[in-house]
């Protein structure tokens, strides 16, 4: 209690104190005591271990018995029927265990999947996208299914054969299908009768549906697009049917060594005759029409906007619950004249991830879920096909005339070649088809583009086979354990020098004790991850199977081989370059404004602010709303005061700049700097300036901006290296689209090392995104010299 | 300071209403799109899907939010984000007030050097250590834990660490030094004297980082894979993964959101201004 006595006199001090440093001492108290003190010293032991209660508490282990499965339906009627068939299972098998069921919405399921199986937290099970299943087994992330099936009691007979054959990779069977999603064209019955067309004579071929959609399209006076027939573009426009349209064209996307061909001949006329086809409407048209509702051709039909659609038995589920009253039915897809009848199908399949034994519980729910009765419930009630022949020869789906035109299709269709390019080939032809449509490349060389990534892509995979396996495990244990071995010979030494000391060697002692956390972080969080990515920019990583030695070649192939990088490079500097000093201006004008004494300023100064602390993620989604081509709030005021619509997000010229006015809307941070800056400035120089009889304009230039010119620069700097790690917006609104206009840097990355896991490519860009930061800085200081003043007044 | 003060009293006195007027115009852009969430969020869809410019929805409708909760587990994901955020917000308080006050003011021989490498850390973009740091925390076996989210909390953020020096740079030594002759220990003094005469510059780091922890995207989506233990911001991606034309929908996800952080916000702005109108200062 010897502190007690002193309390006066600090409180003394502390008066003298509060006068010279209003800023820090608002709301501070005159006084303290020591029993709350103590009770402050054990708040401070207490939070450790309350971390790690908090912690042990979060990741508590689960019960033995029980079968963890993922499934990617969260959400809708599959998800109802999936939720369903757990827990009549769980019921019936109560003695045994119990099936846990997460979602995964099947956006991230791809990411997730891969990250548990690299952490050692898979599921059991897992119900996964077919296309995906050879990339994943091609990795090693999943186990095949081959020494179980006999105790299943399943084979090939049982299923449609496309299903089955989609799971199968380098000979083992990686996945067991479960539902397929087979493709027809559904037309709007009423739609065709105002055409003056009979909706029972469907189109058959090619040209008769382009035929048809021309009298079906309808422009308002304006001479805006109103209603389509089909639509046969995808991307930005929604789902993609250019597989299915080479598929109908005679092509299987493979060549005859089996490897992926995208740029055959008769791609590329399919290619060509879907621009045509969309340039009957008018790109841009169908740009602003296609974002009306949520960026996919189902909204449109569903809208009644779009009078044909290619679509799944999903669809059922969707009119059923939007549109009951909507008068439709089903047909083939109609096909080319010198094609063949085919049409495209995938769907989901069980997969055993990797490091798991399967449980007879397990072995029991897979069973279940392939049985014959639960396929065919399943079909009833999520409006799908099921990957069961036997199930879907169910009088349900015979007898419903709808349903009879699917099971037809199921003799004519086609899925992706298995191969563990076949995800990335569809992503790319999306974006080779975007390009098409907004003129950026022919379809020729759209495609050759194409096949030129996949054969890169191809060689990454499999090229580097032979190189010496590398354990940077080892060399990382190495470089941290030299990390803390020089930190430790540099605290020695200083501490040597402290043991000399008398007067002040407590006083070091705890120096060191209270750093030690940041100490820990630096080396452990900072310097030593710094060392082990450079380590891993120089290999190849994919984190499940073992590191190889490249050398540099990952950062050759950066800067020779990949236009995506330097696109992506050029979308964040550009973006950057756009961004920082409208958004510097901005938050200048704003303080400039608010800079005035007023009882209402602080009322204000929150309104600026407030955006700014908005979470990103609902953010993206309002913005995403208020640019909607169609009901947006933007498009609706700029039709209002009779401007054109602007395509915002959906056209590669708006993209950017919709972006940069979300990220004004954010500047609310930097205004509150700069307002604080402004505050220094001393009044007496303005008040000089004003009986010199100097503007407003001379006033800012030569007094204000000099004076806080440091905070400017800081500003721009901060923003500057913010601006290059934009992801969130991006990730979420466009997802890079359209035609990779906001492809950013990070994103870039963030798809490299987590989706595709490419972990050493990804680490190389990060450290030439590090290099890059850092030599922008550098130039921004350098730059600025002279036009800074550091002096005080 | 009074002179200024007076001088800007005279200076505007002739004309608050026009400022006024002209900063309410100027603030249009940044409210309305507020305006607009909370607007479409209460609309019938039939309202969303017209051409109509109203604000105030007739009738108003609480179909979307009954919706979202019913149709996802809002509350799992809301309780998991109040997990990670309290953590985080304990986390980062224990974690930097210490370092905090030995940059400060204590007199060590690495003083300097540690923390200009913490300071050379805030230039260091995420993504350079994004990878080994997932390694290392996967090879923890931390990965689809909330550790992943707090641990690098406490182990120092620069940011923090700077705006809390900044704080108690500003401390008269005297004060810490009378204590010291009075023969309190360093932590004692922290806690005793430091922290409280510094507590609005505490509640200022707890405020960062409760929002930025709160708003978190990115380490949530590299590390947390299940359902159970999704935060509100990740949830919410899934919501627009599946309902990506129900605007209603979205509206009133974002608005259960961002209603907390706001709240946080307005209740306890005077530290969020303090804290970045200090950031800038003397950076």
């Amino acid at each position: 209690m010897r502190l007690t006595a002193k309390r006066r006199r600090v409180a003394a001090l502390q008066t003298r104190h509060d006068s010279s440093n209003a800023l820090h001492c608002a709301g501070c108290s005159s006084h303290f005591n020591l029993p709350q003190s103590n009770k402050l010293v054990l708040l401070f032991v207490l939070t450790g271990l309350l971390l790690l209660c908090g912690a042990g508490f979060v990741t508590g282990a689960a019960a033995r018995e029980e079968v963890q499965f993922w499934s990617a339906f969260s959400g809708g009627q599959p998800k109802t029927a999936i939720d369903k068939f757990v827990a009549e299972f769980n019921a019936a098998h109560a003695e045994l265990g119990r099936v846990v069921k997460l979602d995964v919405p099947s956006s991230q399921l791809e990411q997730k999947l891969l990250t548990a199986v690299a952490g050692n937290v898979p599921p059991d099970l897992c119900l996964f996208n077919r296309p995906m299943v050879a990339a994943f087994a091609f990795r090693g992330a999943f186990e095949s299914w081959d020494k179980h099936l006999s105790a299943l009691g399943l084979s090939r007979n049982d299923f449609f054969e496309s299903c089955w054959d989609e799971g199968l990779w380098d000979g083992r069977q990686y996945c067991i299908p479960f539902n397929t999603d087979v493709r027809v064209m559904f037309i709007n019955r009423r739609l065709f009768r105002l055409a003056g067309l009979d909706p029972d004579s469907a189109p058959r071929t090619w040209d008769e549906l382009r035929e048809v959609s021309r009298k079906l399209t309808v422009r308002d006076a304006a001479g805006r697009l109103r209603q389509t027939g089909f639509v046969p573009v995808g991307g930005a426009f929604g789902n993609t049917y250019l597989p299915l349209f080479a598929f109908q064209m005679g092509d299987d996307l493979v060549d005859p060594a089996g490897r992926i061909r995208v740029n055959s001949p008769r791609c590329v006329a399919a290619t060509q005759w879907t621009l045509d086809f969309a340039r009957d409407y008018g790109v841009d048209q169908l740009m602003l029409l296609q974002t009306a509702g949520g960026n996919d051709e189902l909204a449109l039909f569903l809208q009644e906007k779009a009078a044909i659609t290619g679509d799944e038995g999903y669809m059922l589920s969707l009119i059923r619950r939007y549109k009951p009253g909507l008068d439709f039915s089903v047909a083939p897809l109609p096909w080319p004249a010198d094609g063949r009848p085919a049409t495209w199908s995938g769907g989901f399949g069980l997969i055993l991830p990797r490091g798991r034994e399967l449980t007879p519980l397990a072995v029991a729910f897979t069973r279940f879920l392939c049985s014959r009765e639960i396929q065919l419930e399943y079909g009833k009630i999520a409006d799908q096909i099921p990957a069961r022949k036997d199930a879907a020869a169910d009088s349900y789906f015979t007898t419903d005339p709808n349903w009879r035109v699917f099971i037809g299709q199921m003799a004519y269709t086609r899925s992706l070649p298995v191969s563990p390019l076949s995800m990335k080939m569809f992503y790319d032809l999306i974006r080779a088809q975007e390009k098409t449509l907004y003129g950026v490349m022919t379809p020729k060389a759209a495609l050759d583009w194409t096949q030129d990534q996949l054969d890169q892509e191809w060689t990454t995979l499999t090229a580097y086979d032979n190189r010496r396996e590398w354990s940077w495990r080892g060399m990382a244990w190495t470089a941290m354990a030299a990390l803390c071995a020089a930190a430790v010979w540099r605290l020695g030494r200083s501490w040597r020098a402290v043991r000399g000391m008398k007067l002040k060697r407590a006083e070091a002692f705890w120096g060191y004790v209270m750093a030690l956390p940041a100490i820990v972080g630096l080396l452990g969080l900072a310097l030593g991850p710094m060392l082990i990515s450079l380590m891993i920019s120089m290999c190849k990583y994919d984190v499940l199977s073992p590191a190889r030695w490249l050398g540099i070649d990952n950062y050759r192939k950066l800067f020779t081989g990949d236009p995506l990088f330097f696109l992506s490079l050029w979308n964040t500097l550009a973006y950057t370059l756009m961004a920082v000093p409208t958004g510097v201006i901005v938050s200048l004008s704003l303080a400039l404004l608010l800079n005035q004494r007023s009882w209402l300023r602080p009322f204000w100064r929150t309104v600026f602010y407030m955006p700014s602390i908005f979470p990103i993620v609902a953010g993206s989604f309002l913005w995403l709303w208020l640019f909607n081509g169609e009901y947006g709030l933007i498009n609706m005021l700029l039709g209002l005061v009779g401007l054109e619509r602007v395509p915002w997000l959906t056209s590669p010229l708006w993209s950017k700049p919709a972006l940069i006015i979300m990220s004004l809307w954010g500047v609310g941070g930097g205004m509150i700097i700069f307002l604080a800056a402004l505050q220094t400035v001393p009044a007496h120089l303005y008040e000089a300036a004003m009986i010199d009889g100097v503007n407003f304009w001379q006033r800012f230039r030569h007094i204000t901006l000099p004076l806080i010119s440091p905070v400017v620069l800081f500003v721009t700097v901060i923003a500057t290296i913010g601006s290059f790690q934009v992801f969130t917006q991006a990730y979420l609104m466009t997802a890079g689209g359209p035609v990779d206009s906001t492809l950013f840097y990070v994103l870039y990355l963030f798809r490299r090392a987590f989706q595709e896991f490419h972990m050493g490519y990804a680490a190389a860009m990060a450290w030439t995104l590090f290099v890059i930061i850092g030599a922008l800085t550098f130039l921004q200081f350098r730059l600025s010299r002279g036009m800074v003043n550091y002096d005080t007044v | 300071m009074t002179r200024y003060k007076q001088s800007c009293r005279r200076a505007v006195a002739g004309a608050p209403l026009a400022w006024t007027l002209a900063v309410f115009a100027v603030s249009l852009p940044f409210l309305v799109p507020l305006a607009w969430l909370i607007s479409t969020a209460f609309k019938p869809d039939a309202k969303i899907f017209s051409f109509s410019l109203e604000i105030l929805p007739r009738p108003a409708t609480l179909d979307h939010f009954h919706r979202v909760l019913r149709e996802f587990p809002f509350f799992t994901y809301m309780r998991n984000s109040v997990i990670v955020t309290a953590l985080t917000v304990i986390a980062a308080v224990a974690g930097t007030c210490p370092v905090a006050y030995s940059c400060a003011c204590l007199q060590w021989p690495d003083r300097r050097l540690v923390f200009s490498l913490l300071m050379l850390t805030m230039m260091l973009p995420a993504q350079v250590t994004m990878i080994p740091v997932f390694l290392i925390f996967r090879q923890l076996g931390w990965i689809d834990t909330f550790l992943p989210l707090i641990v690098p909390v406490f182990l120092g953020n620069a940011f923090f660490i700077f705006l809390l020096r900044q704080f108690f740079l500003g401390l008269p030594e005297v004060l810490i030094e009378s204590a010291r002759i009075d023969g309190a220990s360093e932590p004692r003094i922290l806690v005793c004297i430091v922290i409280p005469q510094c507590l609005p510059a505490v509640l200022t780091v707890a405020l960062f980082a409760g929002m930025g922890a709160w708003n978190d995207f990115m380490g949530p989506l590299i590390y947390l894979m299940s359902e159970k233990n999704k935060t509100l911001a990740l949830g919410l991606q899934s919501l627009m993964g599946q309902f990506s034309s129900e605007w209603g929908m979205l509206m009133a996800g974002a608005l259960i959101m961002a209603l907390p952080a706001t709240i946080v916000f307005l209740v306890a702005q005077k530290y969020f201004i303090q804290g970045m109108s200090l950031s800038g200062i003397k950076g």
